[in-house]
């Protein structure tokens, strides 16, 4: 059953992937990502970690690929055909470079063997990765708030027209 | 159980995916999504190291990841529209004023 | 007290060429009592030596470089031989540095001369007063350049530079072969011993023993003898490096009487009376120096017979009786030479600073324009006929005693040389009595503006040097050196009569064929001996020799030299490795595209390969 679960949502995640990079029209690859991210979402479910599975929904496929929408939108982007790909020797090195890479990672991943505590399950709710965000990692989460603050007046500046 | 390797595989692949969408594609904004898949790739790496290693500091770091994404997303997506102003374009071919 | 002996003419340069430049009167007072105070401190040391029973040498130093078992000291050598040469600079240049007051009152130049005058005799008495080889060859190089400043001095004439950069290459040849003369010694002395040394006291110790254990090669002893006499060859201007003395002339007279004729070209001869320990180590090296020595005296008495600059027939005369001094260095005489020098250096001075008296007041050098100067300048006539008698060796002025010490020398030692230095006399009293009448006593040929007797900043230190000029022979120079008495009477009845009748004939016959005829005598013996005066007047075509092997032989090597080095060094080293970055960046730079994406794929690249590398290990 678990298993059948894992290859389902795995396809689901490669297969949308693919057509994110793929397709012609940016629109498409957004939606396209959302059902990614969607499938992201369940793998994440399954390993228990509930509450960046809640949080991947809403950030993502809530947030940032709306926000891409928007762009998309504002920018009114013409269907671009096949001259959106790249041309010349980076499309062809692309493909084999990046099965290489794949190969490798093949390897490496081979030959980790975690030891980890497979009886002791953590499971990943709000309670408790909320106990452990406002104890031992308080400071990190409130710089993160400035870095999000920075966020905001750069994004604030950039777009405001004929900035002085 | 599903075994840690498959996962790590599949975030593998999925962020191979992403390498070869930033490669390919010529319209920023696409460049943009492939990281978007690619940072989720890492997440995934982090989500089940955190699940077969019995701690939960590797959604804490995925959460901070979220977070970066987001405010990377938003400046990115703002630099975008600011080219486009001045291009009329967001193909990367018309972003070459660093070259010789 | 010592080293201010040393030390202030170089703060005279200092100050002038720093402050005083522009106010070139104070700059000319500021050199003249930096000199005169050296020569006070020199007189008190040198009176100290003359009138102490049992005075001892000394000797000042410090360390000055030290490089793990090479230390270089700095240091000053106070011993009789120091201070004689010390009392000849100091007093003799005081003299010269006065006269120049007036010499060169007109000229633009006057504070530079004088910064350039200081300079030389800081350097002069450095080489005097140097207690090592380094320091030594330091400030030898130091006199070298400060004479090729003063040489060319009036460099806007082309002829004074060019006679400059002649001096100066050709002590170049010379002090090449003492630098190497230099390591040599410095290789075999204490090559066994903790820590080599360029002291000469040190050297000389360690010489005696090794000498006397027979360790050194008689060959080792030779070459290094005769490498270090290279630099007294150049220095001293002894044949076949003479060349550069008669050129130099085109230097103002002050610095020609100076550098020229009583001091620097007495360095060398210095030198060897100094490092007279090595060559006395070698007969063969001596012999080769003595040779030398009585070739150069004849030879360049022969060529100023059919000389007509003033200046260049005292060059000349310098040149042979330097060689004079060399060749009884040659013979173990370091006594008799240093005498020789003392006196030389006095009536030598003299003798120019008449010839730049009478140039000063007739603005030529030719002999032939002048004439009939007896009565318009007394005083110039009367000093410049010292000055000549004195170089004749007649008796009892100073150049008789020295001169017929050397010839006693050499006639015990070798008759050969003998000969060769009597012929040298001869020449001598000829070719000076013919420059004394023909300048002085014959019917002026030329008129010029009126001429007067010179101010007494000109004929003053030419009364002074004419008194030294009649006295030093009575001051026993080589008693001096020894500190004690020379035990034989170094009078000989014959040698003295027989050199003082060559003289006088020499003198007379001068007398017959130039004095009070209308250059009758001198178109006589052109006529008579014409190869001979070609030869003469050639120089020995020593010049053309030379122009010949820089124009045929140099020329072509530095030709070579440059072609090897356009076409190989230049074209494939230099420009080669130019040109190969060049070339790789035209390449490279398509590389650099400008698109982020193509520099993504580099860096992804890059990853692949570090991951695959980490994955072989």
């Amino acid at each position: 059953m678990e298993s059948v679960l894992f290859y389902t949502f795995a396809t689901l995640v490669v297969t949308t992937a693919l057509l994110v990079i793929f397709s012609n029209h940016p629109a498409y690859s957004v939606l396209y990502l959302v059902l990614t991210m969607f499938g992201l979402a369940s793998l994440y479910v399954m390993l228990h970690a509930y509450f960046v599975a809640a949080i991947q929904l809403m950030v993502y496929a809530g947030a940032i690929l709306v926000l891409f929408l928007f762009v998309i939108m504002l920018l009114n982007l013409e269907r671009e055909g096949e001259e959106s790909f790249r041309s010349g020797p980076s499309r062809w090195l692309a493909l084999p470079l990046t099965l290489v890479f794949l190969v490798e990672l093949y390897t490496v991943v081979m030959q980790i063997h975690i030891k980890g505590s497979k009886g002791l399950s953590v499971e990943g709710n709000t309670e408790s990765l909320g106990h452990l965000l406002f104890t031992q990692h308080l400071l990190p989460f409130e710089i993160i708030s400035f870095v999000l603050l920075a966020a905001i007046l750069g994004t604030t500046i950039l777009s405001k027209r004929n900035w002085k | 159980m599903i075994p840690l390797s498959y996962y790590l595989i599949l975030s593998g692949i999925l962020f191979s995916i992403g390498v070869l969408g930033i490669l390919i594609r010529r319209n920023a904004i696409m460049i943009l999504l492939s990281l978007e898949i690619m940072l989720n790739a890492v997440n995934l790496s982090f989500v089940s190291f955190s699940r077969f290693s019995g701690n939960l500091e590797g959604q804490i770091f995925v959460f901070f990841i979220m977070t970066i994404a987001a405010a990377e997303v938003a400046v990115g997506l703002a630099i975008l529209i600011s080219i486009f102003r001045n291009k009329k374009s967001v193909d990367t071919d018309y972003m070459k004023s660093l070259r010789w | 007290m010592a080293w201010l002996i040393l030390f202030s003419p170089l703060i005279a340069c200092l100050l002038i060429t720093l402050i005083t430049l522009r106010n070139s009167k104070l700059s000319s007072w500021i050199a003249v009592t930096a000199l005169l105070i050296s020569l006070g401190i020199s007189s008190s040391f040198f009176l100290k030596a003359l009138l102490t029973p049992h005075w001892k040498p000394m000797e000042l130093s410090i360390h000055w470089i030290t490089l793990w078992s090479l230390k270089i000291e700095f240091g000053l050598i106070l011993d009789r031989l120091s201070l004689l040469m010390l009392m000849v600079v100091t007093g003799i240049g005081s003299a010269i540095f006065i006269y120049s007051l007036g010499y060169m009152k007109e000229d633009p130049g006057k504070s530079r001369y004088f910064a350039c005058l200081s300079l030389f005799a800081f350097s002069m008495l450095g080489i005097i007063l140097s207690n090592n080889f380094i320091q030594m060859f330091i400030f030898w190089e130091l006199v070298g350049a400060s004479s090729y400043l003063l040489i060319g001095f009036w460099y806007e004439k082309d002829s004074a530079a060019d006679a400059g950069n002649k001096a100066f290459l050709v002590n170049r040849v010379g002090d090449f072969g003492f630098m190497m003369g230099i390591l040599l010694c410095w290789s075999f002395c204490g090559s066994g011993l903790p820590e080599r040394t360029f002291n000469f006291n040190q050297i000389q110790h360690i010489f005696s023993e090794m000498v006397g254990a027979g360790l050194l090669s008689p060959k080792l002893l030779v070459v290094a003898g005769l490498l270090i006499f290279c630099g007294v060859l150049g220095k001293s201007a002894q044949f076949p490096l003479h060349v550069w003395l008669p050129d130099a002339m085109e230097g103002p007279t002050p610095v020609s009487a100076l550098i020229h004729a009583a001091t620097m070209v007495a360095a060398g001869i210095y030198l060897l009376a100094r490092l007279f320990f090595l060559f006395d180590a070698s007969p063969t090296a001596m012999t080769v120096i003595a040779y030398v020595g009585a070739f150069t005296s004849v030879f360049a008495a022969s060529i100023a017979f059919v000389q007509n600059d003033i200046k260049r027939i005292l060059a000349y005369s310098t040149l042979s009786q330097l060689g004079l001094m060399v060749l009884a260095m040659g013979l173990g005489g370091r006594l008799e030479a240093m005498y020789h020098l003392t006196t030389h250096a006095f009536f030598k001075a003299l003798l120019f600073l008449g010839a730049g008296s009478v140039i000063h007041a007739l603005h030529t050098q030719d002999i032939w324009d002048m004439g009939k100067l007896f009565k318009k300048m007394p005083i110039t006539s009367i000093t410049f006929l010292i000055g000549t008698l004195a170089l004749c060796g007649l008796f009892p002025l100073s150049g008789f005693w020295s001169k017929d010490e050397i010839l006693l020398l050499a006639f015990e030692k070798n008759i050969f040389l003998y000969r060769l230095a009597s012929v040298a006399t001869w020449m001598t009293s000829f070719y000076m009595a013919r420059a004394f009448f023909v300048a002085f006593l014959a019917p002026e040929k030329k008129i010029h503006h009126p001429v007067h007797e010179s101010s007494w900043t000109l004929t003053g230190p030419m009364i002074f040097l004419a008194i030294g000029a009649c006295i030093a022979g009575f001051i026993h120079i080589p008693e001096f050196i020894l500190g004690h008495d020379v035990l034989e009477s170094h009078i000989n009845l014959p040698i003295a009569f027989t050199s003082q009748a060559m003289s006088l004939s020499g003198i007379v016959i001068a007398f017959f064929l130039y004095a009070y005829r209308d250059a009758w005598g001198a178109k006589k013996l052109k006529e008579i001996f014409k190869i001979f005066h070609i030869i003469l007047s050639r120089k020995y075509f020593m010049d053309d020799l030379y122009n010949g092997i820089v124009k045929y032989i140099q020329q072509n090597i530095a030709v070579l030299c440059h072609l090897t080095d356009r076409n190989l060094i230049v074209r494939f080293g230099v420009n080669g490795v130019a040109k190969i970055t060049k070339t790789s960046g035209e390449f490279l730079r398509f590389c650099q595209t400008g698109r982020i994406q193509t520099y993504a794929l580099f860096f992804f690249a890059g990853i692949t390969v570090i991951v695959f590398v980490f994955i072989l290990k």
